[in-house]
């Protein structure tokens, strides 16, 4: 039973929390009637981002936050979780449907699709052509055509691309050039240089690229392409027993058994980036993105004798994976608009113009072509990456589904049996049934 | 006798004057109520989980899909048995590592015991270096023979060059990824076996020992006809411990090879980390643990039973 004192307490509470919404309400701030765009909308509201470790959430984003919330006046929680734990994270809150999460990444390569089908994804069309909510000045139309695809999942754009990767082939000059062998520019000629190269009795091997199980699917992923095969045909059904995907398998395997280093098989990226950077291979082929560490005197014996190519062209051209990190708004989100206007600010032109500062490869061309960029990285990394731009096939590092690390997995089985010397045609067979039943089980 | 009963029919008489009728309700349920709280935990953290384990692997369910669990009946456990291409090979593998774990490790840690039972000089620092790779954390470890066992730059190879023979592929070889881990596990957990070895010959007594040495045994007698026979319920417990570990073998195999070269080295409880954490299939996961804990307690209790026996 309330006491008059606990009611009268009770009655000004309720006249105090009253007028705050009477005042929040009457608070008069159109947003069309400033000059410029009114970064102050939604003050005082609240965000909370899921996020990929990587130096563009450390070092770029997580220093700068304290500037978008003078800004906006919208506080930012920022966190960061290693990649594993990052989707495992995100799916239980997501799953709870709490919507507590107004905002994360997804390496749309990797979890568009499931994301997509999940609902997770806000649609972001209708937020870029509002200009109440998207400023003059962010300009969708600066990111290279192709990156915008990237974030572009079933013909939904449902996020902004970060930092894109293309494959590039990594190759020593001064090898080479004592060797007397041409920087290869088809397929034949690779894997013929990759012959010549190899000095076994020496421990050193023509080529190196991916042998383990679920990574070598991104770096197989060329072989095919260049060969005129894709992941999946029209239907969305896996067309892995393609002639032209048989053949890239074969050719793939066959390089690595014959010019790779021995354990192949158990070689990650991380080790394609040792054995090139303690000189004991020459060519790898792999992500763009090794390009600082290979260039780092202090992590690598081959500084300065790096060349950058684009991977050799097959009888059907050059084309190699076009993967990225992008930053989306959660459908679940309560504050949309205040979380786009977090990654509208992150993915702006003076935020890449920074990560562009900071050796990041960068989705606007704006920030590519500003001087500190090109300026910053050796130039034949810089044409070998811009060349490989628009030819690049954008997230097929695998082929797109719903399960991917199932199917990378079963793809990748294929390939290290290849590489064991098992015939391409029956280890493409196995495969293909294999991720047709996967398809079937999940989609 | 008869003071017993006299205390039984005292005791209630003494605490009914005092205290309320709570207090004599908490009294009476006294042997309830301590154990209460523990039993509850124990409830909710092993018997909760193991229910609803077994009630999610009759469904259908992703962690990402925006449908709750679908229930499928057996449909999992057909799926498993049936058409799964890697359930049977994670399945055998599991049951070849843990067989060539427990027979190297009890047997060298028999071994190594009965050296260390003797009295030498410098036997104390002998011991506790024995039991370095123990203490070592596995994963730390893990990396550190990763790197001896590299085709290219590792020290084994150029220690089996040195003797003039030819390099091994380590891990990096369908054909010798299981021995190579084998030789990881043994040399982190023998010292384990050791140590149980040591208790039980410790423990044992004399007797036996002096009148066979009085009926002119040899050692190698003494060995086989006393030691061992008293010694077998040491071994089995030691053997115990070692299958249940071995069977749910995960953070070298996880850090060295991942399952692979393909899925080489992939145990069960590596396939069940995969789907469930990688894959966000619960459902089936749920499934494959339930398989997996039958195989764990199946196992535990035919080596309990030979204990009992061992008697």
């Amino acid at each position: 039973m309330p006491t008059p004192r606990r009611s009268l307490i009770v009655v000004l509470l309720i006249a105090v929390l009253g007028a705050g919404f009477a005042w929040m309400v009457a608070d008069p701030r159109p947003a069309t009637a400033q000059a410029g765009f009114d970064w102050k909308r939604f003050s005082g509201k609240q965000v909370r981002f899921l996020v990929n470790s990587h130096d563009w959430t450390n070092e770029i984003i997580r220093p700068a936050i304290p500037e978008f919330e003078q800004l906006t006046g919208i506080k930012v929680a920022w966190e960061i979780y290693p990649e594993d734990q990052f989707r495992q994270k995100l799916a239980v809150e997501m799953v709870s449907g709490s919507g507590s999460v107004d905002g994360f990444m997804s390496l749309t390569s990797w979890d568009g699709l499931r994301f997509l089908k999940a609902g997770w994804y806000e649609p972001m069309e209708k937020y870029l052509s509002n200009p109440a909510l998207t400023g003059p000045q962010f300009g969708f139309d600066d990111f290279f055509p192709n990156t915008r695809q990237i974030a572009t999942v079933n013909g939904q754009l449902i996020g902004v691309p970060l930092y894109p990767e293309v494959q590039l082939l990594y190759y020593r000059k001064d090898v080479f050039k004592a060797k007397n062998v041409a920087v290869p520019q088809t397929m034949e000629e690779w894997e013929e240089a990759a012959k010549k190269l190899t000095d076994k009795p020496n421990n050193f091997y023509g080529f190196v690229s991916r042998g383990k199980r679920s990574a070598a699917v991104y770096t197989l992923a060329p072989f095919i392409f260049n060969f005129g095969g894709q992941w999946l045909d029209k239907d969305g059904q896996p067309a892995l027993t393609s002639p032209a995907a048989v053949k890239g398998l074969d050719t793939y395997g066959r390089m690595l058994r014959e010019s790779g280093p021995p354990g192949v098989v158990n070689v990650h990226t991380y080790e394609v980036v040792d054995l090139m950077s303690q000189g004991r291979v020459a060519m790898a082929s792999d992500s763009s993105n090794w390009v600082s560490s290979f260039e780092n005197p202090a992590k690598s014996k081959v500084a300065g004798q790096l060349g950058y190519a684009r991977i050799p062209r097959g009888s059907a051209g050059s084309h190699t994976p076009l993967i990225s990190w992008a930053i989306s708004v959660s459908a679940q989100s309560k504050n949309k608009e205040a979380a786009w206007y977090f990654v509208q600010w992150a993915t702006s032109r003076e935020m890449v113009l920074r990560q562009a500062k900071a050796k990041i490869p960068v989705a606007r061309e704006s920030a590519w072509k500003s001087p500190e960029f090109q300026g910053s990285l050796p130039k034949e990394w810089l044409a070998a990456f811009q060349a490989s731009l628009p030819d690049g096939y954008p997230n097929q590092a695998n082929p797109v589904v719903v399960a991917v690390p199932e199917t990378r997995d079963v793809i990748g089985a294929a390939i290290v049996a290849v590489i064991e010397g098992q015939p391409a045609k029956d280890a493409a067979e196995k495969a293909q049934k294999a991720v047709a039943e996967i398809i079937k089980k999940t989609q | 006798m008869a003071t017993l009963t006299t205390g039984r029919a005292v005791a209630p008489a003494r605490a009914r004057p005092r205290g309320s009728a709570a207090e004599r309700w908490i009294d009476r349920n006294l042997r309830w109520l301590l154990p209460g709280p523990a039993v509850v935990t124990l409830l909710l953290l092993m018997v909760f989980p193991l229910v609803y384990t077994a009630y999610l692997s009759l469904h259908e369910w992703y962690a990402s899909s925006v449908l709750g669990p679908q229930f499928v009946g057996l449909q999992n456990y057909v799926q498993l048995f049936a058409r799964d291409e890697r359930f049977w090979p994670a399945f055998v593998t599991t049951l070849v590592f843990t067989a060539g774990s427990v027979i190297l490790t009890v047997v060298l840690g028999l071994g190594i015991a009965h050296l260390l039972i003797r009295v030498f000089p410098g036997r104390g620092l002998a011991r506790t270096l024995m039991l370095l790779p123990m203490i070592a954390t596995p994963v730390a470890m893990a990396l550190v023979w990763m790197t001896m066992m590299s085709p290219t730059i590792g020290v084994l190879n150029w220690l089996l060059s040195c003797v003039g023979l030819p390099p091994s592929a380590w891990v990096s070889s369908p054909r010798s990824v299981i021995a190579a881990l084998l030789l990881v596990e043994t040399w982190m957990w023998t010292p384990m076996t050791t140590l149980i070895c040591l208790a039980g010959l410790a423990a044992l007594p004399g007797e036996p020992f002096e009148s066979a040495r009085v009926d002119g045994a040899s050692s190698r007698q003494v060995f086989w006809h006393v030691t061992l026979p008293l010694l077998r319920a040491t071994l089995v417990v030691a053997a115990l411990f070692r299958t249940i570990d071995a069977l749910k073998v995960f953070d070298i195999v996880y850090v060295m090879t991942e399952g692979g070269p393909g899925f080489a080295s992939e145990t069960l409880n590596l396939y069940v980390f995969q789907t469930s954490f990688k894959y966000l299939n619960l459902g089936y996961a749920s499934a494959l643990i339930v398989v997996f804990f039958a195989l764990i307690a199946g196992a535990s209790l035919l080596l309990i039973r030979v204990r009992r026996s061992a008697w």
